[in-house]
């Protein structure tokens, strides 16, 4: 009897070390090969994990090439040409001075942090020459007597008085993580919000006002303010709702949280229509039909509204032409809400959350075409978000990745 | 009547709790120094799952949150900024130095955290007599932050050097209700002030769980 137990024991430890080392073999294998072609992969990640995806060329079909253990992090994005996947991360459990960027190694799967320090990371990175600009959390204090800003404009949003009547402003400053020497090289005095860059401008949605701010001569051009003297509530709304900048332009659309109080009207806005950023006002081009977008792009000419009753919303801003589309392989499950969209060249990449604890988000891949979608795959994720060559999105958010301007020049 | 956002609790269930009990008889893993509340935090499992509707709902500045998670609890506040970069109020805290941070995402913040529970509360008398003070407006910003950890803390330096580092969240949410509103939250007086001070303030008003909406 004994050496039956003793043989079974054996049996039994042979095929857990067997399944170990077919585990790592696994691993390895993923983690060396990896990617056939960059531009179809798309990272997708939220609460704890990472997940590392590539769709099959002019397909919706995709393969998942690995998944990586990770607390709070921040749009990873797959670093092709150097193998290996930069993670911007927040806090981190009760040590709310724990942010930082992790660099994942592909080819070993090591993983390397450099923390932040006590400023904290948040928001959604911005691709800047060969590096990042990241906006943080720690809050500076600074009299505005003796320190104008390095931009030269102070947005509405950031400027306080003291008892005295003094002016100072209070403001998080961006940091800039150098993926060369793998260090934070430089903060700047701009607490950026959601922006974008294009031709060493930023594009930003800051507090209290859409600005575009020149790197280069180090000056802002205010697009949009909010009343800084108005106690009306809603004449300051206009900036709490989803927006996009498209080729300089700045679009955008009202969401279901665009009121903060429920009896104020919106001043003329409509709930159903798309508004473009002109000489400082919103100017209406179109109603569509739908009342609860949720998510907005914009991308070669387009914008894409898409909406909590899974449609997606399709309007050409040079033939000013509007095309109302269904998922309806989705809109059969009214448990899933859209979260968060990317795309690469050839598709959308939504990541839907499911309105029951117990299921799982999903991810979904749409062609642009719209001829074709992909089966809904389960991923184990919370605050889900999706990162593309192309676009680093989030929830709630979305920073469109323009090319890298190479002659980027930050002092 | 005023509509709010806040208030989240997870939903426990029985086989979580069975699940625990195991893995604390086998790890024998049991502080000895949690108090009641904390006990109840402590066996929650899945957190913030109904955090996404609860964010969306109205919220107003100036209200209180309390994160808790078994072993260590944390307090902020809503800003009422209309100012807003996202969809999401912005939350104010501070870090373990005693600097006071902004967080843009509510959301983010809260899974960050890893808390078990967050509550929401108002505080009553707030809402029926006080006006804020001369200098502040009709909202609650950052601004109002800044100018009561200034005003109200007369040695910044050697208050942060002598504060508990677990004690610097909820003195500035003392600090701000004392500047903006001359109300001490803290239950029990003296010179610190831990969240669950300001929690046992009977003028703290849970925020309904179920409706949202204030009594």
């Amino acid at each position: 009897m004994a050496v039956k137990v003793s043989v079974c024991s054996i049996f039994f430890l042979g095929i857990l070390v067997s399944g170990c080392e077919s585990a790592e073999k696994q691993l390895q294998r993923t983690t060396s090969s990896l990617f056939s072609e960059c531009e179809n992969t798309f990272t997708v990640s939220g609460s704890r994990k990472i997940y590392l995806f590539e769709h099959r060329p002019n397909s919706v079909k995709f393969d998942q090439l690995a998944v990586f253990d990770d607390w709070a992090p921040l749009s990873p994005f797959l670093d092709c040409a150097n193998n290996r996947i930069i993670v911007p991360y927040g806090a981190r459990k009760d040590d709310r001075n724990n942010a930082g960027v992790a660099i994942i190694d592909l080819e070993s799967g090591d993983k390397l942090e450099y923390p932040a320090g006590a400023s904290g990371i948040q928001g959604i990175p911005l691709k800047y020459g060969n590096g990042l600009l990241l906006s943080t959390t720690l809050l500076k204090q600074q009299a505005l007597s003796n320190n104008p800003p390095t931009f030269g404009y102070l947005p509405p949003g950031e400027s306080f008085e003291d008892t005295q009547g003094r002016g100072y402003r209070v403001y998080a400053p961006t940091r800039f993580f150098d993926l060369s020497s793998a260090k934070f090289t430089k903060d700047f005095d701009l607490d950026l919000g959601y922006s974008v860059i294009q031709n060493n401008v930023i594009y930003a949605k800051q507090r209290g006002a859409i600005t575009a701010i020149d790197l280069n001569y180090k000056t802002t051009h205010v697009l949009f303010e909010s009343n800084r003297n108005s106690s009306v509530k809603a004449e300051q709304i206009p900036l709490n709702h989803l927006g996009v900048f498209l080729d300089a332009e700045y679009f955008m659309v009202l969401n279901r949280s665009s009121h903060n109080v429920s009896d104020v009207e919106l001043l003329g806005l409509e709930k159903n229509a798309i508004y473009k950023l002109v000489d400082g006002r919103m100017q209406k081009l179109v109603n569509y039909s739908q009342d609860d977008a949720v998510y907005l792009l914009g991308l070669d000419k387009k914008l894409y509204i898409f909406t909590n009753s899974l449609k997606i919303i399709e309007y050409d801003t040079e033939t000013v032409k509007i095309t109302e589309r269904s998922m309806a392989s989705l809109s059969k499950n009214n448990n899933l809400s859209i979260e968060s969209v990317g795309y690469t060249e050839q598709n959308f990449i939504v990541a839907l959350a499911s309105q029951k604890e117990e299921a799982s988000s999903k991810i979904v891949l749409i062609s642009r075409d719209f001829s074709d979608i992909s089966s809904p795959t389960s991923v184990d994720l919370r605050l889900i978000s999706v990162t593309t060559d192309l676009a680093i999105d989030t929830a709630d958010s979305r920073g469109i990745q323009f090319p890298t301007d190479n002659n980027a020049l930050l002092d | 009547m005023k509509l709010f956002k806040l208030g989240v609790k997870n939903v426990q269930t029985r086989s979580v709790i069975a699940s625990f009990l195991v893995t604390v008889f086998i790890v024998g893993c049991v502080s000895v120094q949690q108090d009641e509340s904390s006990q109840t935090f402590m066996v929650s499992s899945d957190h913030n799952s109904n955090l996404s509707a609860a964010v969306n709902q109205q919220w107003q500045g100036g209200d209180i949150v309390y994160a808790a998670n078994g072993y260590i609890d944390h307090m902020a506040m809503v800003v009422d900024n209309t100012y807003s970069i996202d969809s999401t109020p912005d939350i104010i805290d501070t870090d373990r130095n005693g600097s006071i941070r902004r967080h843009n995402d509510f959301k983010k913040w809260a899974d960050q955290g890893d808390w078990a529970s967050i509550d929401g509360y108002y505080v009553s008398i707030v809402e029926s007599a006080t006006e804020p003070s001369e200098g502040s407006t009709n909202s609650f910003d950052v601004g109002d932050v800044f100018n009561a950890q200034s005003e109200v803390t007369l040695v910044p330096k050697l208050y942060k050097r002598n504060s508990p580092s677990n004690t610097h969240s909820s003195q500035l949410v003392r600090h701000a209700y004392q500047y903006l509103y001359n109300i001490d939250l803290d239950a029990d007086g003296g010179w610190w002030s831990w969240p669950k001070d300001i929690l046992h303030n009977p003028n703290l008003k849970a925020i309904s769980e179920a409706s949202f909406v204030r009594s």
